[in-house]
């Protein structure tokens, strides 16, 4: 208190002026990147509203207001588009929640900490692998001649499937792969949750008798609502992302019917049919979309967990 | 009242034990299916082509064989591709570590003590939220003759807006009270974020570098959009050609003698092998700090 | 600060804004006309010009020719050499990812200096102002050998080459038979280790179907073999739908004369319904669903396959690696029509490449001037076909060209000579490659080594293209009665069209519904933007003949 009190205004004032410059000049870096790489790019969304042409550039090509928006809800197969994404990514967040839920829970009344980290390891481990290297991998261990996992049905006497070219298997195998991949992730999240719970609230419950399940009711699942809620709400924001990188790798066209999702087809639409604004154009819807459920999201998770990510 | 209560708890007891063996058999069963896919596709890489087609090989070898390792190995256009992933990490990660270090420090500063946070937050949110779409970024780069250069998988990468807020909130939770204590003692903003933070900040940053690293080991879609050559192909971009693209008969006729010991199977099998080997090194490194680290950055009581 | 950045911004986009504008090709300037470089007399550039070129990574799957490369070949040679023009890569990208970097590159306004594009590439050129009008160069500058042979098809190629009358690209001719126009390929060593003999009917093709599928035709005691195999576009069976009359990618005239899409006819059901048939009894790869033209070369390679329909060629490629390690022998036979008569088969219109060179190149005639050099060494002296278009052991040095236009129907002039020579007519002078393979025809008579196995089968007595020749003179042979670029409502929905058809003719042919489906599906198809497809088609031919 002292030592404060023997700072001049004018002197606190230059200390609170320098840090405050030190603070915009640590920022500065960082936005000079974004400018570059990613607001200037951004005005090519006014392709959207143009009949893109090369050379005329984004400045030079002429106007069609709404057009390619137009356009794109008359593309028959945009229903389907829609659905497959929708359907895909919404079972990716449901599965994506009660699996990593269930699992941390059961590692949790396991005692042994040398089990809890070598299971936490293992099924974290096909989180840091990439979907070339995991498609790769599921190629070959789903493939129908001869691979591993149709020797395993065979054996049950099931005939083989063809996971990966079967229109109805595909999107669900999207789905389960993908579980797969990113359950170690949440595991390692919710499990923390738990263990930050407070040990004499069970102390106290198994004083008056509490049985497991109320437990497991009562003090739990209450302690874990927070950061369930928050993962919920933070997945909601990329529902319309139902994976690029995993199905640009896996599919064929004979399952485009029920796995072509909304990024694969905007890049084909846009690399491959060189419909450069109406790419755009579903790519800025995509974004408006996405915008309004983060902010929408963002607002829930603040009022149901007071947790400001910002 | 005693005896009852007595009863319940051998009963419980009882239970539980069941419940217990049954659990750790369940956690095992799902770890083992987590990591045996990968164990097969490890066992067929050491497998001899015809076991492997033949689908003889479970989760150990089947004649066993390095065949599909010399080919791997002796094949330049990976190790070519290795080299430029590991340039790669060697530009991208220190350089985007910093960035977000110094980005993620005064963004975790509440807007009365930075004023202007709100605008950064906004600015920063942005980006995350709006493109302008593959085809303007690659007009962009070209416009910046960051095609075919190595720079453009290291630069727009390097503010990772996951990342600073991760740090982020990392940093909100160190005690205030140290900070405080060195910018009584004098020290500038910078000197308390370099002396005091950034011991403290260890586990975030290096769950922030396990991120940075996995996340430029991984990435294979810029490697095929920017560059212009195969040869300045990154690991996974090369990999993605192979792996997927079904079109990888790269051993001709004459190979006959090799071709009996390895086919596309297993040498896949071994690409996808050496790739993962490294994820697997850094792995177990990282891991400790960074569950840590990820736990206090995400989670908030 | 706010304003800072912002203006920031604003200075950034500016310089996007002036970048723009400044692309080289509106920049290049039109000095294209006074040809500072072009020496009259060597008939070279002197001093030597660079084309930049956009360039696929050579298939290490290809074929490869002793002492020769992609960087460093005979055609290399030739275009520095005798024309002075040399290429620079500007990319080298994997073939598959070819059509998506040249792409990229077109939106960006880069492009290389000579192109080799699909039609929707021509069309997105022209229409960008990126491609150089050729019109008065061509007339100019082409050989009268090079003005020929381009026109040896009738001029379809040229014409389709042109937009609003002007010529921007130069085409890679090709004889609207020889590439499209398929046979029936059959393994003659499983027929003769069943004792079967070569089918003569549909019928009988059906029962050495279901012989190569049960009754071991490759001996080794498994039942690990099925008479034929697709991708899954299922274009590798075009000419088993040519049978039934029903060609699913093209637009044909029906009995009432009017444009109609083969794809959605009966005649399509009624081959459909044959292909479940086979699909029920296994005559088909179940797993074609899954299979790209790689892994049905791959079935044919591995000799699991005995029956193909492919281009008269193909016993060169891709049926030769099963030749050479499967030791499999293959024999063309003409496509049998379904009900016993004669079956027409689809004539290709059009080139699949066309030539661009980017506006403001200096010297645009260099594409004319290479085109020349090609016709001139690829169909010129004995010497220089062997050099430059085809060597002795059959291979291809003319595929390293980074142009390739062929001559029209000169494969089946090749043949009916040899077969008139050999049958002791006067056919006059044959031209050097003629000659050469009615060497090589003669020299297999008489004594038959791998080295003459190819040009035997591809020329000789019992060739197929014999038998594209009979398709010809009996008037089998039906031409696209549309080859224009897309009508309005095609842009737009003939993507989904089509993937809809494909969709359904794999459930059917699997099975998944009852034959009977295929009218729901046509139902659908009109429905969805077909009819109206129909239309514009129908509209715009009735144009194109005013």
């Amino acid at each position: 208190m002292k030592q404060r009190e023997a700072h001049s205004p004018r002197k606190l004032n230059r200390h609170v002026l320098k840090t405050q410059l030190t603070y915009h000049g640590l920022m500065l870096p960082a936005c000079l990147l974004l400018i570059l790489f990613s607001y200037v790019p951004m005005f090519g969304i006014i392709m959207a509203f143009q009949d893109f042409i090369p050379t005329d550039g984004i400045f030079g090509s002429g106007f069609v207001g709404f057009d390619n928006f137009v356009h794109l809800f008359t593309l028959d197969n945009i229903q389907q588009i829609m659905f497959n994404t929708l359907y895909i990514s919404i079972m990716k967040i449901i599965l994506g929640l009660a699996v990593p839920i269930v699992f941390a829970l059961l590692l949790n009344e396991v005692r042994s900490r040398l089990f809890v980290r070598s299971v936490q390891t293992i099924v974290y481990l096909p989180y840091f692998l990439s979907w070339v290297i995991l498609a790769g991998v599921f190629i070959e261990i789903l493939s129908p001649s001869g691979g591993a996992v149709n020797h395993v049905l065979k054996l049950f006497g099931i005939d083989s499937i063809f996971f990966l070219g079967d229109k109805e298997w595909f999107p669900n195998v999207m789905i389960i792969t993908d579980t797969w991949k990113s359950f170690g992730f949440g595991t390692i999240v919710y499990l923390a949750a738990l263990t930050s719970i407070d040990p004499s609230l069970y102390e106290a419950a198994k004083v008056d008798g509490a049985s497991y399940f109320r437990q497991m009711f009562h003090i739990t699942l209450p302690g874990i609502t927070p950061i369930v809620v928050l993962m919920t709400v933070l997945s909601i924001g990329g529902i319309l992302d139902a994976g690029f990188d995993q199905i640009y790798n896996l599919y064929n066209p004979i399952v485009y019917e029920t796995g072509d999702i909304l990024d694969t087809f905007v890049y084909r639409l846009g690399i491959k049919d060189m419909m450069f604004s109406l790419s755009t154009a579903v790519s800025l819807i995509k974004s408006i979309v996405s915008f309004v459920l983060i902010v929408i999201s963002y607002r829930l998770a603040y009022r149901l967990t007071e947790y400001k990510i910002f | 009242m005693r005896t009852t209560k007595a009863k319940n708890g051998i009963k419980t007891s009882w239970q539980r034990k069941a419940f217990m063996s049954g659990n750790l058999i369940f956690l095992s069963l799902v770890s083992l299916l987590c990591i045996l896919p990968l164990v097969h596709i490890l066992a067929l890489s050491f497998s001899s082509s015809f076991a492997a087609s033949s689908g003889k090989v479970g989760i150990w070898p089947v004649d066993a064989t390095l065949a599909s390792y010399q080919y791997v190995l002796q094949n330049t256009a990976f190790w070519h591709a290795f080299v430029v992933t590991l340039k790669r990490l060697v530009l991208a990660v220190p350089l985007t570590l910093f960035i977000i270090f110094i980005t993620a420090y005064p963004m975790a500063k509440s807007s009365q003590k930075f004023k202007g946070r709100e605008f950064y937050t906004y600015f920063m949110l942005i980006p995350m939220l709006f493109g302008g779409g593959l085809i303007p970024e690659y007009m962009t780069y070209m416009k910046y003759g960051l095609v075919n250069n190595i720079w453009v998988l290291v630069l727009p990468g390097l503010v990772p807006i996951f990342s600073v807020i991760l740090l982020m909130n990392f940093m909100r939770d160190l005690p205030a009270e140290m900070e405080e204590a060195a910018s009584i003692d004098g020290a500038g903003p910078l000197t308390s974020l370099f002396k005091v933070v950034l011991p403290l900040a260890t586990p975030a940053i290096a769950t922030v570098a396990l991120f940075c690293i996995v996340g430029h080991w991984n990435s294979w879609f810029d490697g095929i959009l920017y560059m212009n050559h195969p040869k300045n192909y990154p690991l996974q971009s090369f990999l993605q050609k192979a792996l997927t693209a079904y079109d990888t008969k790269t051993i001709t006729a004459k190979d006959m003698s090799l071709m009996r010991m390895i086919s596309d199977q297993t040498t896949r099998a071994a690409q996808i092998f050496v790739a993962t080997v490294p994820v697997l090194l850094v792995y177990p490194f990282l891991q400790k700090h960074f569950t840590k680290g990820l736990v206090m950055g995400s989670v908030k009581g | 600060m706010k304003r800072l950045i912002v203006s920031a911004i604003t200075a950034a986009s500016l310089f996007s804004i002036t970048a723009c504008s400044d692309s080289p090709a509106k920049s290049g300037g039109d000095k294209s006309k006074d040809l500072s470089n072009w020496n009259e007399a060597a008939g070279k550039y002197e001093p030597g010009i660079t084309l930049t070129v956009g360039t696929a990574e050579s298939d290490p799957n290809g074929e490869k020719i002793a002492g020769q490369t992609q960087e460093d070949n005979v055609w290399i040679d030739a275009y520095r050499d005798e024309l002075g023009v040399t290429f620079e890569d500007m990319f080298v990208v994997s073939s598959s990812q070819l059509e998506e970097k040249l792409n990229l590159q077109i939106a960006s306004g880069q492009i290389p200096d000579l192109m080799a594009v699909n039609r929707k590439q021509f069309e997105m050129l022209v229409k960008s102002g990126l491609a150089t009008d050729l019109t008065e160069l061509y007339d100019k500058y082409a050989s009268e050998k090079t003005k020929k042979i381009l026109l040896a098809d009738t001029g379809i190629c040229m014409d389709m080459s042109k937009v609003n009358g002007s010529l921007y690209a130069l085409p890679a001719t090709q004889g609207y038979l020889e590439s499209a126009g398929v046979v029936t390929w059959l393994r003659k060593d499983w027929l003769d280790r069943l004792k079967l003999e070569v089918p003569q009917s549909f019928d009988e093709l059906y029962k050495v179907m279901q012989a190569f599928t049960n009754d071991d035709p490759d001996g080794n005691g498994v039942k690990d073999t099925y008479a034929f195999t697709t991708s899954n576009s299922l274009d590798e069976l075009i000419g088993l739908f040519d049978s039934f009359g029903s060609h699913p990618k093209s637009w044909v005239k029906n009995a009432n004369g009017e444009i109609v899409y083969s794809g959605t006819q009966p005649e399509t059901k009624a081959a459909l319904a044959f292909l479940n048939k086979a699909y029920k009894e296994g005559l088909i790869n179940r797993e074609f669903g899954a299979n790209d033209w790689n892994q049905y070369t791959q079935a044919i390679d591995s000799s699991k396959v005995g029956v193909a329909w492919l281009p008269w060629y193909a016993v060169d490629w891709p049926l030769g690696a099963s030749h050479r390690e499967m030791g499999a022998e293959w024999v063309p036979v003409k496509i049998f029509g379904a009900d016993g008569g004669d079956a027409k088969v689809m004539g290709v219109a059009g080139p699949d490449t066309y030539y661009v060179i980017r506006k403001g190149y200096e010297h645009p005639e260099a594409l004319i001037q290479m085109f020349n050099l090609w016709f001139e060494k690829a169909y010129g002296s004995k010497e220089d076909i062997l050099k430059y278009h085809k060597n002795e052991k059959g291979e291809m040095p003319a595929n390293f060209s980074k142009v390739k236009p062929w001559l029209a129907h000169e494969d089946i002039g090749y043949h009916l000579n040899i077969l008139d020579k050999l049958a002791g007519k006067d056919v006059g002078e044959m031209s050097p490659s003629n000659e050469m393979y009615y060497e090589g025809v003669v020299r297999y008579m008489k004594n038959p080594t791998e080295d003459d196995y190819i040009i035997y089968k591809m020329y000789g007595p019992g060739s197929a293209s014999g038998i594209l020749n009979d398709y010809m003179k009996n008037n089998l042979v039906l031409q696209e009665e549309y080859y224009s670029t897309g009508t309005e409502t095609m842009k737009k929905k003939w993507g989904a069209l089509e993937t809809k058809k494909l969709e359904a003719y794999v459930k059917l042919i699997m099975g998944a519904e009852p034959i009977d489906a295929f009218d729901d599906f046509v139902k659908d198809w009109d429905s969805s933007g077909g009819q109206q497809v129909v239309k514009e088609v129908r509209e715009s031919a009735q144009q194109n003949l005013k």
